[in-house]
Order: structure tokens, then C-alpha cells, then sequence
């Protein structure tokens, strides 16, 4: 869609002014409103590897919709499991980093987009302010190589292949977690698999009321007229059942100002036409039918009826777009324990998605742009793990999915694909190793009702993944692993009028990975620190890149190469500073030389790939203590190029955005209530992620969350 | 809510003359004459570059970049489309900024912005005579505008999608391109508006072809590019309009600069196809092929009249690198490049 718009742009383009450049930013800020699923398995040690309902979570198989990654205690039928964030990020054999809701305050975390500044390697493309367009790219591939799963599921954009992040509101997430490329969770759909690197998001289950009635409310307002109620009901009506009602509703003048520099001038301007109007609903189900089996249902819904500001244009802050989002899926899961050596999981989806952009002008047909895009998909996927041996573990993952897309263009394709991605997987677990190896097969049968139809396409993708212990009882491991996945074209680069080529290429990347994890066993003072440090090397072929055939008419070819070499550094270490006294150290640091390599009489051979910085860092200290718990972070992101050539006069400056967070608890007659107040970059330093897309400066935001 | 808005609409430009107050203005001392043409340069907002004019003073055999710059410490703005000269000042119609600047000729030192409003807000094509500026809106108006108060005087519907302008005789030609209208194959568009200067009304439509952009005139003899759908089933071609209003192709043609009898034409197929330069005797009717060198992409033609040096800019390596304009002789015989800024769409001479 966003396409179209470019497109839309552009056709006046091709008359020789209108800019191209609008054009693609219609199309860059457009086209990632997308949208979501899946969900998480992770690692989770147990104290007493007893029952065989356990086998598969000793095996790190924690799998179910319904037992939340919960960091502290997580009760499983009657056995306690202990599960810490740290033996995870240390244990897994290719890099994990994980944040849930513990951390959101600890860190100071304001929403999504500011989580991804937490965990390194990630890249968020942040078109600013609350309703700017987030999407996150890890290690110097594009966003489309991320897969973003809720709740289990991945969320899909057959259109634009990118997922916003910034519809997912914190206050409804309990854990976050980056894995990059494949670590050793096996027991997951084959489709969860099938991308560079995976955010899942993980929402609050249905199963985690413990009481007859649970309640949530939180009233949040910050600046730039800002408000966000939120609430969230959970009934627990028996043992077997509960459920929870979420909602919440958030509206935003987002007009905030901005300094723009216009020769020797600097001018204090705002953001204009910003409002945001959306509103999220979501109901979920638990059945806890036995120990042996669960299921688990969500039925989601998201409206998103938003005013466009666009790229500053200079003399020009007048602007008209509109854009409405609207997300209803329904999902399923259910897991069953077969017997002592079989587990079955089984998920279902139905996806249903539109995008309504308006424009109005005189320069249109008409006197306005209207153009609406619905996608939608059907999902199902089977996942059976088979353990024959107490060390050996086995996983047999199918899904198939169906995309269909239409659009009220008269030019429109009707495009549709049928996926069928299958995986195969095997995992031994020794005292000091574990290893793991994969073989995903990949089918697409694409199709469209008019016009050429992109090509079908297969595929076999290997990856594997080891870690091993070398030195005893210390915690200290070192892993590598190899990831071969390559993404399909979207229907954008496939169909698009004027633009998509039908015969392009799937996207490929090779992903190697090399790292060291420590988790220190800390002392009186010295809380248990955790270290990770990871070298990598991507390899991308057939990068699928836009070429001008000439400034106004571009199309989608297989022309790139690029390679990225980084490191990604984490340290958290706790210090217990007096009773009841803590301070955290929170860092990380990463190095991306992230480089086109297609063609060396080029000029942006060995430049570095737009918008990708060489450094970027966070540091967060928090503070907790029986008063006022306290949190200082600090994002810092080096130099970057808004062009691959790195023209000089595409230079994108570093800058530093800085925040604090005050929050605390409190118990009001057997409620908990917790207050908290963000301030938001302190320097007040005006900086941008994306060109002409200013960022806030100084602003503040306060909540007030109780629980009956 | 409305007022809120306007208010925050009026900002930039409120902004803007407050911090004018402070600037420390050009003194006479440090204004610089420039000679010779300019080069418009439309940048690449998506590459976080604004437009910029380069002048070019050929018989030094220098460029000069971000001249507009220089001489008045800001940017000219998003997208600059086209200029004139006119009098003793030149116009320069910019697109995305949705503002006509007004400068002198020689220094460049602006006298006036107008920033557009209403209805009518995107210059696109100028032309003037008889001490008035035409300029055509994109969003399908054409304006006036009186040059000794600096003001628009009126503005009347044409369009969709009116493109460049060209004044013969009393009346002015305006293309009707309906550009935006791509995916219904400009359908509303295939015409020229014929307008009256002695009453600025429109006399008639004159069908000349699918999406007409580009209009020339040396004063007596109108030429029109219907630029097609960049498709090779249809391409870009040449009409002429005759005095009667009957219209007459002539052959593919992409981009054009008259000069008294001479029509410089560049065919640059947006489809794969070579591209072809010829010049047209308009009054014999023939057509000479000619082959500039150190071409490879034309983006722009233009032609002094005084000299009848032609200019053709080109490409650099992607379209947020400089181009270079290249000067050719009238017979088309390379003299020497330039370098000028990012995209030069438009020359003003």
C-alpha cells in the first residue's frame, strides 16, 4: 500500500517534479502498519526434572500459551520452577535477550520502540512521535527479516513484509524477547523459525489470574496532549478456566516542536496534522483441560485513525494524509502432552487487516486520494516433539498459511500465496554441550487473479547452533551458530503497479554467530552479573533493492550484496548497596560495519548501508530502594548516512537521548497502586532516526496504575 | 480547533520573518554578481536534500553551487521547479515548499516569498509578458501575478494536473496533463488550455495527446511533448500546435529548449530504448541528429538565447549525487561540464 502512495506520489513524479523522494517516504512511513503473532518458548530450568509432563520444559520446551514466561516464580502444576532471565541469556546457544515486565520499570522502559534500545544489534526505524511508524531490524538486515510473533503466532505483512511495533503497548506485554537466528528451542512452529531474527512479544495469559476477579487500570498522560487509559480483567472461573478482557485507548495531539536549521537560521516549528486517535481490544481464554493438555484462545482487535505530519518539508508544514489501521485476528492454541516421550501443539489463525490512506488536494482525481488495502490470512500449524532419550530431543514443526490481498486500485493484482514451511529439528543436551540443528523447507505457491504471477518458489534452509560449557561449575559458555533463511518477496515488490517485479527473487542471508556468555556468581555486594559478548558475520545475496530506470520509474531487482560485521556486548550486574537497597547496572554495546558489497565500480562499495550506525549504545543505572525507585538510561547512536554512498550531505549526526524514571508502589488497603513519572530525553536534544522525521525534545509522562 | 490549526499552519512562515528580523543582512559589500545561467536543482528530500541553484558562468568556465544560499544564508526550499528571468528579477516556482521566490536577477538576494495558500499552493511552470508572471498550480490553477507590486492578482481553474506554460502571441498554453490520474491513463487530461492574456480567461482546449507536460514557445510557434504513459507502447512525442489550433506530431521526444528557429529535442525513453538528440529548423521542418558527449542521463536541456550555447545536465552516480551540466555549442559540439547540484531538473537563462 504504502507503495501505492509512493506510487501515487510519484506518478506526478514521473512528470518530471514531484519529488520521488516524498514518494518513497510515503511508501517507507506507510508501509510498515502491519501486523502480528506468536509466541514464546524459551528456557526454562526447573528445579526437579520429575514428572514426565516436565520432560519437555527441562529440555527448555516451555511452550504453552497458558504458563507464562513469568521471570520469578512460575507455577507448574504443583512443581515450583525457578526461572531466571539470566540463565537463559547465558544457556542459549545463539543470542537471546529477553526484558519482561520487571524490567520495563527497572530500565525505565517507556514502550516498544525504547525496549529495542535495550537490547543490542537491534536497529528501530522510528518515524518519532507516537504515531511515527517503528519497525526493528537486527544485525543490518532489513526489517523484513524480523518476525514479530504475539502470543505464539507470527504476525504477518504479505504487503510490506515489516511490522510496526509501535501498535503493541508495554502495558499489556509481560515479556520481550530477541532471539537471533536459531537457538536451542525446538519445540515451535516451523514458520517461527523461518526469519533472521525473532521479537517475540508476550502478552499477559489468560491463566495468569489468580483470583476470582483480577483487576488492572492505569490511566497514563504525558505531553503533547497525550492520554492512555488502559484496563485488564481477569476471571478466573475454575481451575480449568479463566479469562481476561484487555482494552485500552490512547490519543495523542503529538504536536510537539521542533528546531529546524535552514542555512544560518534555526527556527522552533511543531509537528503539524499528528493526531493520533487508536484504540486496542482483546479477550483471551485459558482452558486448563488437564496436565496433560491446554488451550488457549485470543480474539484481538486494533483501530489506529491517525493524522500524517510527513517529512519536514522546508517553508511547507501544511499537510492532509490520513491513515486508518484496522487488525482483527483470532487464535488458537492448543498443547497436549501424548505421552512421556510425545508433545503436540497445534495453533490456528485467521488474520484480517486494512489500510485506508487519504489525501486531499486539488491535485488529485477527484480532489482527494483514497485508496484502501485489505490483506488477510489463514494460518495453521502442527508441532509434535518427540524425546526418546533423556538427552536427546526431536521436533517435527508443519504449517501452511494463505495470503490473499485487494486493494480499491484499478491497477490491482489480486495477489494471493499458499505457504507450506516445514521443519525438521534435532537437539542433543549433554552436562557441558548442547546442540542443536535444523532443516526448514520452505514452499510458495504464489498467484495472482490478473496480471503476471510472481514466481512459486522452494527451499531448503539449514541452520544448527551449539553451546558448551568449557570451564566446570562456572557459568560461563561459549556459543556459536549458523543460520541460512532468506525472506520472500512482499507483494509490494512483487506486484506493485509500475514498481513490483513478478520475477524477483526471494532475499538471502547467511548468519554466523560466535559469542561468550558469563554469569558471574556474585558475592555480598556483587549481585550475580551477566556478561555476553558476540561476534557475527551476515552475508546477504540477492538483496532485493529499488533501481531508478531513471528518477521517476523504479523498479525491484535481485542486485545486492552486502555483508555486515558487528559485535553486540551486554553487562548487567547488580550491587546490594544496604537493605533493602539495590543498584543495577544495565549496558550494551554494539558495532555494525554493515556494507553494500554488489559492485565494486560502485560508489557505495564498502560504504555503510543506509541508516545502519557504526556504534550505538544504552546504559541504564537503576536504583531500587523502599522510597523511590529511580532509573537514569542514556541511548547513545554514532554517525550514520541516509544513503548507501554515504553522500556527506546525508550525514546523520550521533546524538544521545536521555531519560529518567521515578516509580513507586504502594498497598492502599490490600490494592496495589504503582505511580510512575517518565522524563523523556532531559537534554532536550533535537536528533533524528529517520531524515526530515524531527524526534520529540524534553517530555514528560506520568502513570497511575492500581490493582484491585 | 480550526484557528489551532491555521495558527500552526501560519508557524513556519511566522517563524521564519520573526527570525528574518535578527538575520544580519547581506551588506552591499558582500553581494555577489553572478553571470552566465543557473542551474535548479531539486534535490532529494527522501535523502534529506533540499533544493539548491548552481550558476554557471560559462564564459569564466565556473560553477558556482548553492548561489541562492550565499546570497540570502538559507535554503531556496523542497523541489525547485522552474524559473524565469524576468525584468530585473528572476522567479523561481518551488514545488513541495509551495513558494514563489522572487529574486534578483544578478545577486540573487531575495525581495519576496510568497507562500501560496488556498486553493492553488503547488507551483509547477512559469512564463511571463506584459509585465505579469504567469505560474501554474498543480493542483489546477494558474495564477498571475503583477511584477511591480509582487503580488498574485488571480488565479483561474485549469487541469487536472496543469503542468508546464508557454506564452505565443496574446495567448498563454498551459498543459493539462493530469498526471496524478496515472492509473486511469490520465484519462482527464490529453489537453492544452488556450488562455487569453488581454482577460485571463480560457479561450478553448486544444487535444494534443496523453499526458502533455512540457510546452515551449520562441513567441510565435508552440511545441508540446505529450509524454505518454513511459511505456514503449506509448511514448513520449512531439507535437507542434500551429496557429489554428490544429496540432501536428512530429516525432519522440522526452525533453525540449527552443531557441528562434532552432528546437533542441532529447528523446531519454523511460522504458529500455536509446536515447536520441536532434535539432529541429522549425522553419524548414527538418531535424538534424546530434550527439553530445559525456551524457548518462539527461535530466535537463536548456539553451541561451544570447549565445545559443546549449546546456544538458546529466546524472551523477544515483540521484543523491551532483549532476554535472555539460555546455554545448549550437551545432552540439561539447565544450566543457560543470558540476552542479543533486537532480538539475530545470535551467532558468
Amino acid at each position: 500500500m504504502s507503495l501505492s502512495i509512493l506510487l501515487g506520489k510519484a506518478s506526478g513524479v514521473r512528470n518530471k517534479s514531484e519529488n520521488l523522494p516524498t514518494a518513497i517516504y510515503k511508501r517507507v512511513f506507510l508501509s510498515r502498519m502491519r501486523k502480528h503473532n506468536a509466541r514464546l518458548s524459551s528456557y526454562i530450568p526447573i528445579a526437579k526434572p520429575c514428572a514426565f509432563y516436565l520432560i519437555p520444559t527441562i529440555l527448555g520446551i516451555m511452550w504453552t500459551p497458558t504458563h507464562a514466561q513469568n521471570p520469578a516464580h512460575i507455577r507448574l502444576d504443583s512443581v515450583e520452577v525457578v526461572h531466571t532471565q539470566a540463565v537463559k541469556a547465558v544457556k542459549s546457544t545463539a543470542p537471546t535477550f529477553t526484558l519482561d515486565e520487571k524490567h520495563f520499570n527497572r530500565l525505565g522502559v517507556t514502550d516498544i520502540s525504547d525496549a529495542m534500545h535495550r537490547l543490542p544489534g537491534v536497529n528501530l526505524r522510528d518515524y518519532g512521535g507516537l504515531g511515527g511508524l517503528k519497525t526493528v531490524s537486527v544485525r543490518g538486515l532489513g526489517a523484513s527479516h524480523t518476525a514479530v510473533i504475539y502470543d505464539g503466532i507470527v504476525l504477518s505483512d504479505c504487503q510490506s513484509g515489516e511490522v510496526d511495533v509501535s501498535r503493541y503497548s508495554l502495558d499489556n506485554v509481560e515479556q520481550l524477547n530477541m532471539i537471533i537466528g536459531d537457538n536451542d528451542d525446538i519445540f515451535i512452529p516451523a514458520r517461527a523459525a523461518a526469519s533472521a531474527a525473532t521479537l517475540y512479544i508476550s502478552s499477559f495469559k489468560a491463566s495468569d489470574a489468580t483470583s476470582p476477579l483480577d483487576l488492572t487500570a492505569q490511566l497514563k498522560v504525558g505531553s503533547f496532549g497525550y492520554v492512555n487509559p488502559y484496563f485488564r480483567i481477569g476471571r478466573k472461573f475454575s481451575n480449568q478456566l479463566s479469562m481476561n478482557v484487555i482494552g485500552d485507548y490512547t490519543y495523542a495531539d503529538n504536536d510537539y516542536p521542533f528546531t529546524l536549521t535552514n542555512g544560518d537560521y534555526k527556527t522552533r516549528e511543531r509537528r503539524n496534522n499528528s493526531r493520533m486517535n487508536s484504540g486496542h481490544g482483546e479477550m483471551n481464554f485459558s482452558w486448563h483441560k488437564s496436565t496433560r493438555s491446554d488451550l488457549a484462545g485470543k480474539v484481538y482487535y486494533y483501530d489506529n485513525d491517525r493524522q500524517l505530519p510527513g517529512p519536514v518539508i522546508y517553508y511547507n508544514n501544511s499537510n492532509t494524509e490520513s491513515l486508518r489501521d484496522r487488525n482483527f485476528f483470532t487464535q488458537i492454541q492448543y498443547r497436549s502432552t501424548l505421552s512421556s516421550q510425545l508433545s503436540l501443539q497445534t495453533h490456528a489463525k485467521f488474520n484480517w487487516a486494512s489500510s485506508h490512506y487519504e489525501d486531499v488536494s486539488g491535485k488529485y482525481p477527484g480532489g482527494k486520494l483514497d485508496q484502501r488495502y485489505i490483506q488477510r490470512e489463514a494460518y495453521a500449524s502442527a508441532c509434535l516433539l518427540w524425546i526418546p532419550a533423556y538427552r536427546w530431543a526431536f521436533d517435527y514443526s508443519g504449517d501452511y498459511f494463505y495470503n490473499n490481498f485487494s486493494s480499491n486500485l484499478p491497477t490491482e493484482n489480486f495477489p494471493y500465496r499458499h505457504s507450506v514451511i516445514q521443519s525438521l529439528t534435532a537437539r542433543y543436551r549433554g552436562d557441558r554441550v548442547t546442540v542443536s540443528a535444523r532443516l526448514l523447507g520452505s514452499i510458495y505457491d504464489c498467484g495472482a487473479q490478473k496480471g503476471t504471477q510472481a514466481a512459486d518458489y522452494q527451499q531448503i534452509s539449514p541452520s544448527a547452533s551449539v553451546s558448551f560449557q568449557p570451564f566446570g561449575d562456572r557459568q560461563m559458555f561459549v556459543r556459536l551458530s549458523y543460520k541460512n533463511i532468506f525472506r520472500m518477496p512482499t507483494f509490494n515488490e512483487a506486484y506493485f503497479y509500475h514498481f513490483g517485479n513478478p520475477d524477483v527473487r526471494p532475499e538471502n542471508a547467511h548468519q554466523v554467530n560466535l559469542g561468550v556468555t558469563l554469569q558471574t556468581k556474585g558475592s555480598a555486594v556483587l549481585g550475580k552479573g551477566v556478561f555476553t559478548a558476540d561476534v557475527y558475520m551476515n552475508r546477504v545475496t540477492d538483496k532485493i533493492v529499488a533501481i531508478p530506470y531513471n528518477m521517476f520509474v523504479w523498479t525491484v531487482v535481485n542486485l545486492g550484496k552486502a555483508r555486515m560485521i558487528g559485535v553486540d556486548l551486554t553487562a548487567t550486574q547488580p550491587f546490594e548497596i544496604g537493605r533493602k537497597q539495590q543498584i543495577t547496572l544495565t549496558g550494551n554495546y554494539s558495532y555494525q560495519l554493515a556494507q553494500p558489497r554488489t559492485d565494486r565500480s560502485s560508489s557505495e562499495y564498502n560504504k555503510q548501508i543506509a541508516y545502519i550506525p557504526r556504534n550505538s549504545g544504552n546504559v541504564t543505572v537503576g536504583y531500587e530502594n523502599p522510597w523511590v525507585n529511580l532509573s537514569v538510561h542514556a541511548t547513545a547512536v554514532g554517525w550514520r548516512y541516509a544513503t548507501n554512498d554515504n553522500n556527506p550531505a546525508t550525514r546523520l549526526g550521533g546524538y544521545m537521548d536521555m531519560g529518567l524514571t521515578a516509580y513507586r508502589n504502594f498497598h492502599l488497603k490490600g490494592h496495589d497502586m504503582e505511580v510512575r513519572g517518565d522524563l523523556m530525553n532531559i537534554l532536550d536534544r533535537q536528533y533524528t532516526v529517520v531524515a526530515r522525521y524531527p524526534m520529540p525534545g524534553r517530555s514528560w509522562r506520568i502513570s497511575l496504575k492500581f490493582t484491585l | 480547533m480550526k484557528l489551532h490549526r491555521l495558527i500552526l499552519a501560519a508557524l513556519p512562515l511566522l517563524a521564519f520573518t520573526s527570525c528574518s528580523d535578527d538575520k544580519d543582512e547581506p551588506t552591499a559589500e558582500e553581494t555577489v554578481t553572478y553571470k552566465g545561467i543557473f542551474a535548479l536543482n531539486q534535490g532529494n528530500m527522501n535523502d534529506n536534500i533540499p533544493g539548491s541553484i548552481t550558476n554557471i558562468d560559462y564564459e569564466k568556465g565556473e560553477a558556482f553551487q548553492n548561489v541562492f544560499q550565499e546570497a540570502n544564508r538559507r535554503l531556496v526550499g523542497d523541489t525547485p521547479q522552474d524559473g524565469i528571468i524576468y525584468g530585473s528579477k528572476m522567479y523561481i516556482a518551488v514545488y513541495l515548499s509551495s513558494t514563489l521566490e522572487i529574486v534578483d536577477k544578478n545577486t540573487l538576494v531575495s525581495e519576496k516569498t510568497i507562500k501560496l495558500t488556498g486553493e492553488g499552493i503547488e507551483p509547477r511552470g512559469l512564463a511571463a509578458k506584459d509585465g505579469k508572471v504567469y505560474m501554474s498550480l498543480y493542483d489546477g490553477y494558474v495564477a498571475r501575478l503583477d511584477t511591480t507590486s509582487l503580488s498574485i492578482e488571480s488565479k483561474i481553474k485549469v487541469g487536472p494536473n496543469p503542468d508546464q506554460i508557454a506564452i505565443a502571441g496574446d495567448y498563454l498554453y498551459v498543459t493539462n496533463s493530469d498526471g496524478m490520474n496515472y492509473l486511469n491513463q490520465y484519462a482527464n487530461g490529453y489537453t492544452v488550455s488556450k488562455i487569453r492574456l488581454s482577460d485571463f480567461s480560457e479561450e478553448k482546449r486544444i487535444e494534443v495527446g496523453m499526458n502533455p507536460t512540457k510546452i515551449v514557445s520562441n513567441g510565435t510557434d508552440v511545441f508540446v511533448i505529450a509524454m505518454g504513459d513511459y511505456t514503449a507502447a506509448n511514448p513520449a512525442m512531439l507535437k507542434r500546435i500551429n496557429a489554428d489550433d490544429t496540432v501536428e506530431p512530429l516525432f519522440n521526444a522526452s525533453m525540449m529548449a527552443i531557441n528562434g528557429d532552432k528546437l533542441y529535442t532529447v528523446h531519454s525513453p523511460f522504458y529500455e530504448a536509446p536515447t536520441t538528440y536532434s535539432i529541429y529548423q522549425i522553419s524548414s521542418g527538418t531535424s538534424t541528429p546530434f550527439t553530445p558527449s559525456e551524457i548518462v542521463s539527461p535530466q535537463a536541456i536548456g539553451v541561451d538565447p544570447a549565445t545559443g550555447k546549449v546546456f544538458i545536465s546529466t546524472m551523477g552516480g544515483s540521484y543523491s549525487d551532483p549532476c554535472s551540466v555539460n555546455e554545448y555549442t549550437a551545432s552540439g559540439s561539447f565544450v566543457r561540464s560543470y558540476e552542479s547540484g543533486v537532480y538539475t531538473a530545470a535551467f532558468v537563462i
